[in-house]
């Protein structure tokens, strides 16, 4: 019992990081109904600012603030060029064009950085063992857990609670509305597009502790994100954070009781969803 | 627009799995003469794998650059694809090698998943083959030609054999296996239940596997954990094994364990740094810091033209174009006359002293033993501060005694018709 509930304890955790990526994505495509392909690219890009930034100043604390900045003008600079353009036009064009912003990504980082990873040093801070009781967790992956709380938090609350997430919500309803009454709500995509961009940044530099920082890190990682905002309900908020959840769950369950399967898992899980809820777990109707 | 979503995210999901990286092909070389030998290399240059493909580059054009760029008279051209790490690309880049390039001979690999698509291409198509990764199944029945198949690295069972020993000696009696999930890992989780409970008291009390490319191996730690082991063994490599070693060190699992890692190389060990490799163990089938004449001419020239010491797998290919070249100053023209060079060859380059035994063209080539070292340990142990990661404890020179017998294989052989 104690080891299922480790197991259970150790896939929330896992999912937590999965939620971050997810909700970048999601937030991006429900707002903007624009499916970002980049954003595993961009997640990497952010890593890699993070492992520059970890170097130039000896610890990675400088990176959490810096990097959500600096990939908020990344992504404000590309919806405002490249991305802008896409509104209206077929959802496959946009598919096409952040496929080929992934490839120009990767390439340039492994132009710039080489093919070979980079070390990311957990904080000396955080390098400790917290006993729980039934699970010993390390210190940084509960630190991971309480910043991703705070992001998903930060996000609800900005969303609902202010008035330029109101604006945003009602913009995505009906923009012509929304324009007709003087909103210039073409800011308020840069806004989202660059806020989902750095929500991606901010995955990134806590990953860059637990698995090291390589160029394909967003390629791994965004099928995964995929697989949650679709089961999880395409555009929505809390079912990317539910998925997400329960996919760590799912797949850290099938490690204990039959490992070589815990790969597929998400996948079945995803046909599922697809099959009998087409919608996602807590998508709109 | 909600049914349309879900098409686009189908497709979405489609171009993700087609996706990873773009393919980093290219070729290389000599030509301007009329008889040109071609070699072509298939080699993972994406993926998981990437540090030790790039190696694999770096070992052929090395070798070629110091062969002056001909054997003999005849000018050397280099063809290098790469495999993605899927057997599918490997089958359609050593078919194109063959067809469009008429290559004379196929190397590399660094996965036991796409050596066997090459090495059938190659075998249809009468062009020797040269595997240079870590399988079983390359030269054992229905995958191995007598005429064609040869395999410079060792067989897992090979490394397994020579490194247990020290696993059961010096590091614990109980051994918990972590096992990459494809053909790779599951020959090692054989080789190792075979091997450990030949040692006096060694048991296998446990084995996971993992998928290919695992970022996240918090999942396995309570099962690791529960398993009573006292040695904690991990078969992957590259990005698998830099991922796991930095969460078993977070969750302090190295401190309450003893790792061993089933295969080390230096490219894995410059992302990992000294603070993960203290502390941990390893086995390879070369390390640039060994001592001997072979292994270190090859180091010099490595550094003097890469910057840094090679890893593990640039070597096999470094030993590969050289035989090739070694047979075709010897005379041999034809793959028949390929093998006669090659059988039973004993023979000194920059794995050491090594033997391409008769009866299944596998090499027989020393096992190295690593400690790692703390930075502050890597000087005063003799080592390097800049590289010195590892200090060999032991070296098993290359023997029959860890590899089935010829009589064994033969008995194999003839079983499978």
């Amino acid at each position: 019992m104690g080891q299922l509930i480790s197991q259970i304890v150790l896939g929330l955790v896992s999912g937590a990081l999965l939620v971050l990526l997810a909700l970048g994505l999601n937030l991006i495509f429900g707002l903007l109904e624009f499916i970002n392909f980049s954003h595993g690219a961009l997640y990497m890009v952010g890593a890699y600012v993070a492992s520059y930034l970890a170097v130039a100043t000896g610890s990675l604390w400088p990176a959490l603030l810096v990097v959500p900045v600096v990939m908020a003008l990344l992504g404000a600079g590309l919806e405002r060029t490249i991305i802008r353009p896409m509104y209206g036009r077929d959802q496959v064009d946009a598919l096409l064009l952040t496929f080929g912003l992934t490839y120009v990504l990767i390439e340039g980082v492994r132009m710039i950085a080489g093919s070979g990873g980079r070390r990311v040093s957990t904080p000396e801070l955080l390098r400790f063992q917290v006993d729980l009781g039934i699970v010993r967790l390390p210190a940084y992956l509960l630190f991971v857990v309480v910043v991703v709380g705070l992001v998903v938090a930060g996000l609800h609350l900005f969303l609902r609670r202010t008035d330029v997430g109101l604006i945003v919500r009602a913009g995505i309803r009906d923009h012509v509305m929304i324009r007709a009454l003087g909103v210039p709500f073409d800011r308020y995509r840069t806004l989202v597009f660059a806020l989902g961009v750095a929500v991606a940044g901010i995955a990134g530099v806590l990953t860059g502790p637990i698995t090291g920082v390589y160029p394909e890190m967003g390629a791994d990682i965004l099928i995964l994100a995929f697989v949650v905002v679709v089961v999880g309900g395409m555009g929505s908020f809390w079912g990317a954070v539910v998925a997400g959840l329960l996919i760590g769950v799912v797949v850290s369950l099938t490690t204990l009781y039959a490992s070589v399967y815990a790969g597929i898992v998400p996948f079945v899980l995803m046909i599922l969803v697809m099959t009998f809820r087409p919608r996602g777990l807590l998508g709109a109707t | 627009m909600r049914g349309k979503s879900v098409g686009v995210a189908g497709a979405v999901l489609l171009l993700t799995a087609c996706g990873g990286t773009v393919a980093g092909g290219g070729g290389g070389g000599g030509g301007g003469s009329d008889e040109p030998v071609r070699i072509g290399v298939i080699t993972g240059l994406t993926g998981a794998y990437v540090q030790l493909g790039e190696e694999q580059r770096n070992g052929a054009e090395l070798a070629v650059e110091q062969l002056g760029g001909q054997i003999g008279d005849r000018p050397i051209e280099l063809i290098v694809r790469d495999d993605q790490l899927k057997p599918d690309v490997a089958l359609r880049e050593a078919q194109a090698l063959v067809q469009e390039e008429q290559v004379d001979y196929l190397t590399g690999c660094v996965s036991a998943a796409t050596t066997l698509a090459v090495n059938q291409i190659a075998t249809q198509a009468g062009v020797p083959y040269i595997g240079t990764c870590q399988t079983e199944q390359l030269n054992r029945p229905p995958n191995y030609d007598a005429d064609l198949t040869y395999h410079l690295a060792p067989t897992p069972s090979q490394a397994i054999n020579a490194g247990s020993p020290f696993i059961c000696d010096q590091l614990g009696r109980s051994v918990f296996l972590l096992m990459p999930d494809y053909a790779f890992g599951h020959e090692q989780e054989a080789a190792y239940k075979q091997a450990i409970p030949e040692q006096a008291g060694c048991t296998v009390v446990g084995t996971a596997y993992f998928p290919l490319g695992t970022t996240d191996f918090n999942p396995y730690i309570p099962t690791i954990e529960g398993s009573g082991a006292e040695v904690l063994v991990f078969g992957g490599a590259g990005r698998d094994q830099v991922s796991f070693l930095r969460q078993v060190d977070q969750f302090g699992l190295t401190d309450r364990f003893r790792t061993f890692l089933s295969i080390e190389d230096l490219s894995f060990d410059q992302e990992l740094g000294f603070d993960l490799i203290d502390g941990t163990w390893a086995m390879a089938a070369f390390y640039w810091n060994v001592e001997d004449e072979g292994v270190q001419e090859y180091v010099d020239a490595y550094r003097e033209a890469y910057g840094a010491p090679p890893g593990g797998y640039g070597v096999y290919l470094w030993n590969a174009i050289n035989l090739i070249a070694a047979s075709i100053e010897d005379g041999a023209e034809t793959p028949e006359e390929f093998r006669e060079f090659m059988e039973g060859k004993e023979v000194s380059l920059a794995q050491g002293e090594m033997t391409i035994r008769a009866c299944d063209h596998q090499a027989l080539a020393p096992i190295v033993i690593l400690e790692g070292l703390a930075a502050d340990e890597a000087e005063s142990r003799g080592g390097d501060g800049q590289w010195g990661y590892r200090e060999v404890v032991e070296t098993l020179p290359g023997s029959e005694d860890y590899a089935p017998t010829c009589e064994e294989v033969q008995t194999e052989f003839q079983r499978a018709g």
